[in-house]
Parts: C-alpha cells; structure tokens; sequence
C-alpha cells in the first residue's frame, strides 16, 4: 500500500509534465537533431539521399556574401529603430503616466502591436508607392526627397523598413516602462520634489535608474525580434531592390525552398538556433539582476 | 494663500491640457495606417489610384462585398479560426499543467525546461522550418489544418508556459493540500481549486495566444498551398492578381486584423505580462 503511494507520488510530476515533454519532442527535439545531422550533409531538396560533407557548409555560410548581406540588414535594422523605439516609448509613457486622460489613449495605442504584422506590411506598402502613396506625397509636400517610393533605392529602403518597425514597436516599448513607472511609489516622487529635485532631477536621478530592468527587458525583446524580421520586408519589398533588404529569414527559406539546398539551410538554421539560447541566456540573467534590484 | 492654490490648479489644467493635445497627435500618428487602410477599403477603384491622395470621397462597401463573395476568403477566414483556436486550447491546457508540475512538485530541472522552452521564443521561426517543413510531408500533415495547428503550438506554448508559472506561483499552496486532504486527487485539485482563481490569467492566455497563433505568417507560409492557407497567408493572394488590388486587399486586410485589435483591447491588462514572457507585471 505504502509503496503504491510512494510510487504514485514520484510518478505524479512526471503524469502533469508529460504532455509538454512530449510535443517538445516532436516540436523542438526532432527538429533540432535532424538540423545538425543535416548542416554536416548535403541534401538536395525533392531528391533522395544525403552525403556526408563535414564542416562545408558551415565553410560556405561564413563565406557567404548573401548571408553576410542578410545579416547587416538586422542590424541597420536594429540600428535605425530600436534606439528611436526606446525613446519616443519612454516619452509617451511619460506622457501617459502624467495625463488623466490615459484610459483613453491606451487602448489605441495597442493597435500597432497586436495589428497582424502581413497586414501592416501590405499598408505600408500602399503608402510607399510613388504617386498616389502617402507617404511620397507628404514627402513631395515638404520637399523632402522628389517623393520616390523610398523601399525601392537603396539608400533608403532599410530607414523606411526601420520606420515601419518603428511605427509597430514603439507602442510595445511604451507598454513596457508605463508598467515600470506606475511601480514607483508616488511617495518617493513626493519625497524628492519636497527636498527640492526639479523635474528633471525627479527623471534622470530616481525614475530612470528605478526603471533598469524594463529597459534590458524592452531592448532584448526588441532585439530579439528584430533578429526575426519577416513579415513586413515580405510584404513591402520581398528583400529587393535585388537581395538588399534581404533578412536572415527570407535567405534561409530561399537558400531552402529556392536553391533546394537542405544542408546548407540547415547549417544557418543551427546558427540562428544558438542565437537563442544565447539570447534566454541574457533574459534569465536580466531577470535575476533586477529581482536582485527589487529586493534591495 | 487661496490666490496662489487657484493659480496652480489653473496650471495643472494647463498641463493637462497640453498633455492631452500631445497625446492627441501621438494616437493619431500610431492608428494612422490602420485608420488609412480602412478608408482605402471604403473607395472606390478610381479613387484608390488618385494623386495626391484623396481624403473627401464617395465611400462603398464593394471592396468587402468582393472580398467575400468572389474569393474563397471565408475558406481563409475558418483554418485560421479553427487552427488558432485548437492551438491557443491546446498550448493553454499543456501549459496548464506543466505549470502546476512546476510550481507544486519540487523537479530539479525546472529551470532547465523553462529556459529551454524561453529559448523556443528567443529562436526565430524560420529556423525550423527545414524539418518542419519535411516532417509535414512525410506525415502527410502538410497543408493541413491539423498540422498548422501543430506549427502554431510552436509559436504559443513558450508564452503560455512562461504566463502560467506565474499565474500559478501566486495560488497559495494551501488551497490544493486541503483539497487533497478532503479526498481530491491533483489533478482534481488543479482544476477545482487553483484554476477558479486563476481564470482572468487564464483566459488572458488562451486570447493571446489566440492572437499570437492568428497572426503568425512565415512558418504558415511555408507549410500550406492552398487547402489550409490562413488568412494572413491569403493576403499574398491580392499581391499577384491583375496587379495589385489595393481595395480589395485593404478590405481583407481590415476584416483580418479587427478581430484580434478587439480581443487585445479586451485583455489590455494582461498583454504587458503575455509579451514580455512574464518579465514585466502590471
């Protein structure tokens, strides 16, 4: 009897967390020890066999022009957007946290994030065009530019991808330091304006430093998501003009489905797959940085 | 004394005032496009074309009227709501359980299942997609609903994973041990003691990974042709015909984002935690 019991209890964690084992298995084992199987393979996509190649196509990916190209598209991306995306959110929420009227904004403010990122792609893309996008004809009121459609020349086409993430991430930054500013007890803000700290004081010296943690957690999602970009270049530019605007996620499904180069794709796969586990890496150890910072 | 009271109530207006003019221009900039596509989806073809772009117009509602008599949009419409719902069910009762496991049974690797399952998140879709990809062949759950809804899993199970264990954590223990005193078993336990109070947490999990699952383009792009194309795969379908239908296009667009904008605005409390992995709580 008290064996059953015993084994029953040493059993029960594995009864609650079976399921999720097992579509980790399907969805994320399996996948990922085919993958290094296949990036030391050659496997040509619609034809039978893989042979054995060693370390080739990880040789060819960092010799890789395309992929290189690829991945600076990420980080001009990243360059661009996130640094206006952190500013103007942390302003906003500023704006938000101070005004009475927030319950009015808020809600439409969520738009942009939730709006089904294809879709925002395609409406862009309308207001891109050349004669009768809006954008060229708000650009061709202020003179600024002929009023070109700017996805399709090179200089500009990475700023204006970056506007559109701009447009769609600030909000999601907003979200982020608006949940940190209303953490902070109005009686430290009272405190300080009493000793005399002007605004900016308030700002610079209590509710920047207090707000750390939701900075390091906006920049890494930011980041993170930005590593991924897909959607929104598919659907404004499919990576033109030629391969510029090209992400790293649109070469990996060329190189795969395009050039049927299975061992190849998976070789870059691997790489953007130890990207993320870097990355939960840095997430866990911001999170314990600033459980460390709410304690103290 | 009352004279300089009235002066800083008279400059606080002032400051809300400006404030809320401020906050004006800022929402009018972030819904702009949204606000613009559903004004194309309302003109007519002459008027979608016309240089500078025309803000006074003669509105219709053909573009709709096409987009769900002349395509098999409401086809699109049912896989994504059947493989968006079957997911976001699915992600959510796993999750469901695999947090209780966590939070009530003391398992060494935790930690190590979730920054496993964080790193899901962290990795971009298309970096599985080669197996996925063959896995759905050789299966035969290629363009499929049942296989989106597999792929969407992917996509769904980290966020409700990581929102769950701290729904959860803030159950106290006590509750389940004394329903298990008074003869519940666990799983009895789960789903009439620390489930009731975690129901707004929990519904806030299925609509987001409602939404998440609803969204998501690269993996379903890949994995359907034509049977089980979702509708933010459908829209490439408006890029290729007889050029470029921007009416129409702008339609389906407005019909396929209204419902998520609306579930989002229903859960607004809960999305700060849902999209930082439970890193940020309001």
């Amino acid at each position: 009897m008290t064996s059953i019991r015993g084994a029953r209890r040493r059993w029960a964690p594995l009864f609650f967390l079976l399921p999720l084992l097992f579509i980790l298995l399907v969805i994320n084992v399996y996948p990922t020890v085919f993958e290094i199987s296949a990036s030391f393979s050659s496997i040509t996509l619609g034809q039978p066999g893989a042979r054995f190649v060693g370390l080739d196509n990880f040789r060819r990916l960092v010799t890789d022009q395309r992929f290189w190209n690829s991945l600076r598209v990420t980080v001009e991306i990243l360059l661009f957007a996130v640094p206006a995306e952190i500013v103007a959110g942390t302003l906003i929420a500023l704006m938000l946290h101070a005004s009475r009227h927030r319950k009015i904004f808020f809600p439409a403010l969520l738009v942009p994030i939730v709006m089904t990122p294809i879709v925002v792609g395609f409406v862009f893309k309308y207001m891109f065009q050349e004669d009768y996008g809006l954008i060229s004809w708000l650009l061709r009121l202020v003179g600024l530019f002929p009023g070109f459609n700017l996805t399709t020349r090179i200089h500009t086409v990475l700023p204006a991808l970056s506007f559109v993430d701009f447009w769609q991430w600030t909000p999601f930054v907003m979200l982020i330091v608006l949940a940190g500013l209303n953490k902070i007890p109005s009686s430290v803000m009272e405190a300080a304006s009493l000793d005399g700290a002007s605004a900016w004081q308030r700002f610079s010296r209590i509710v920047l430093p207090m707000l750390r943690a939701e900075f390091l957690v906006a920049l890494l999602f930011r980041t993170v998501d930005v590593m991924r970009i897909y959607d929104i270049i598919y659907a404004t530019t499919r990576g033109g003009p030629g391969s510029f605007s090209e992400s790293a996620s649109m070469y990996l499904q060329i190189s795969a489905f395009q050039f049927r180069d299975l061992g190849y794709a998976c070789a870059f796969a691997f790489a953007l797959m130890l990207l993320g586990v870097l990355w939960a890496n840095v997430y866990q150890r911001v999170l314990r940085s600033s459980a460390a910072g709410a304690s103290r | 004394m009352s004279s300089a009271g009235i002066q800083l109530g008279r400059s606080r207006r002032l400051t809300q005032g400006v404030l809320f003019a401020g906050l004006v221009v800022v929402t009018l900039f972030f819904l702009f496009p949204a606000l613009w596509a559903l004004v194309t989806a309302l003109k007519h073809h002459r008027d979608v074309f016309f240089s500078p772009p025309l803000f006074i117009f003669q509105p219709t509602l053909d573009n709709f009227r096409f987009v769900l008599s002349n395509s098999p949009y409401v086809r699109f419409l049912i896989n994504s709501l059947v493989a968006s719902t079957v997911s976001a069910f699915a992600s959510t009762a796993i999750a469901a359980l695999a947090a209780y496991a966590f939070t009530r049974f003391r398992i060494r690797a935790t930690n190590n299942i979730l920054m496993w399952i964080l790193s899901l998140r962290m990795t971009p879709p298309m970096a599985v997609v080669v197996p996925f990809y063959l896995m759905a062949v050789a299966t035969g759950l290629y363009d499929t609903r049942a296989g989106i809804a597999l792929v969407l899993v992917t996509v769904d199970l980290p966020i409700a994973v990581w929102m769950l264990v701290g729904y959860l954590e803030a159950i106290p223990q006590d509750l389940d041990n004394a329903a298990m005193i008074d003869g519940c078993s666990r799983l009895g336990a789960l789903v009439r003691v620390v489930l009731p109070p975690a129901a707004p947490g929990l519904a806030a999990t299925l609509i987001l990974c409602f939404i998440f699952s609803w969204n998501e383009f690269p993996l379903s792009v890949v994995l359907t042709s034509q049977a089980a194309t979702t509708l933010p795969v459908s829209m490439m379908g408006w890029d290729t015909q007889r050029g470029l239908e921007w009416g129409h296009m702008m339609a389906a667009g407005i019909m396929a984002t209204a419902p998520v904008i609306a579930f989002a605005i229903l859960i607004q409390r809960y999305l700060v935690r849902g999209l930082t992995m439970g890193a940020i709580v309001e």
